[in-house]
């Protein structure tokens, strides 16, 4: 049995497929792709679904009873919007910096400023 | 008896600590000089109080279950009598403490569940690379960031900033995102935004959160500084956060040793 995937991995990998792809591919075209921890068909229906919504892909109908798929932005832009989204994923985006860029905020910089103050005052 | 007091002491105890942890060990020059004692000492405090509220309302309880099994009879009542209240205040103490810290944990939780998520799918977007040694992951982006992915434990840098610093910059920014992973500075962070939360008014606890997010700070700078000179891990500090001011008394304090 394969390693489960993060949540948010596989979104990750059918979005590498469908960049890789000069085409729109369907549900089952997506799968072929997969080189291992192939998902279920109904699990990727589900998650393009989910996907659809959020608007990282679109859905147009092929004929017939199948959909295909295609990404909304490419890989960089893509990049970008993940980047601005986790960094403010919290209310607060000092707090989110906190976690990841490791910077202060405005109080605590008062905090450190005091610290120089009377630093020098001594 | 003693024993009797035992409860009153350990409560006087966590008063003590609450009220004098937060006047010493929030002094900024302490923190700007000895960054990881007062990490040290927080933590410590922080331990010994909340064995001390443990124990003590603890105490109250089982005084309160003893006296009421046991001595409720004749003209002796009035000690029973403010043992049970006292019991029961112990256990709405405990009750309060309890809902506030699993409200505050489970809002962490989903928040940190929210974040990892989105970060989990940058990091497989990311292309690991061994830059001086280290291997991290880098993400192709025109912003200039460098940090930590704490639960895949892994390094992220942009190419952005590969590009803008020189590789003495790099490996010493590297040192410091180092330094967070090895010092479990994420726990520590979580645990003072844990204590801010499920104590949100007590000046100990928002003083613990501040201390905690400064001191972690600081004690990374001063791993890379070691390891490298504190100009050069100024200057990394400086171009990698070159449109965010929030570094600026950082910088200033790494220029001075150097």
């Amino acid at each position: 049995m394969g390693a489960s995937r993060n949540r948010g991995e596989l979104e990750a990998d059918i979005m590498a497929i469908l960049w890789a792809s000069d085409v729109a591919l369907t549900a089952k075209e997506i799968q072929a792709r997969f080189q291992e921890n192939i998902p279920a068909i109904t699990t990727l229906i589900t998650v393009l679904d989910r996907m659809r919504i959020k608007g990282s892909v679109i859905r147009e109908a092929s004929g017939g009873r199948s959909f295909t798929f295609l990404p909304t932005r490419s890989k960089l832009d893509d990049v970008a919007a993940l980047m601005a989204s986790a960094l403010s994923s919290t209310e607060d985006r000092s707090a989110a910096l906190l976690h990841f860029a490791g910077s202060l905020s405005e109080s605590d910089r008062a905090f450190l400023r005091q610290a120089i103050e009377d630093s020098a005052s001594q | 008896m003693m024993s009797d007091w035992w409860a009153l002491w350990l409560l006087g105890l966590y008063l003590g600590i609450t009220l004098i942890a937060p006047r010493i060990l929030a002094r900024p020059t302490l923190v700007w000089k000895h960054p990881r004692a007062v990490v040290f000492w927080w933590i410590a405090s922080l331990i010994i109080a909340l064995l001390a509220l443990t124990l003590g309302l603890g105490l109250l309880i089982a005084r309160a279950v003893s006296h009421h099994v046991t001595h409720i009879h004749g003209h002796e009542w009035l000690w029973p009598l403010i043992d049970s209240i006292l019991g029961w205040v112990a256990i709405g103490v405990i009750g309060i403490i309890a809902f506030r810290l699993g409200v505050a944990g489970a809002e962490l939780r989903a928040e940190n569940l929210s974040r990892n998520e989105q970060l989990s799918r940058l990091a497989t977007t990311a292309s690991i690379q061994n830059v001086h040694g280290h291997n991290v992951l880098v993400v192709d982006s025109p912003l200039k960031l460098v940090g930590v992915i704490t639960h895949v434990k892994k390094i992220l840098v942009t190419s952005a900033l590969l590009k803008t610093l020189s590789p003495a910059q790099l490996s010493a920014a590297i040192a410091h995102e180092q330094a967070h992973l090895d010092g479990h500075h994420a726990a520590l962070l979580t645990l003072g935004e844990l204590a801010e939360r499920s104590a949100a008014g007590f000046s100990a606890s928002r003083r613990m959160a501040q201390a905690l997010r400064i001191t972690t700070e600081l004690i990374a700078d001063d791993a890379a500084a070691k390891r490298f000179d504190p100009a050069t891990v100024a200057d990394a500090l400086e171009l990698s956060y070159a449109d965010n001011p929030l570094v600026a008394e950082r910088v200033l304090r790494l220029r001075a040793r150097s």
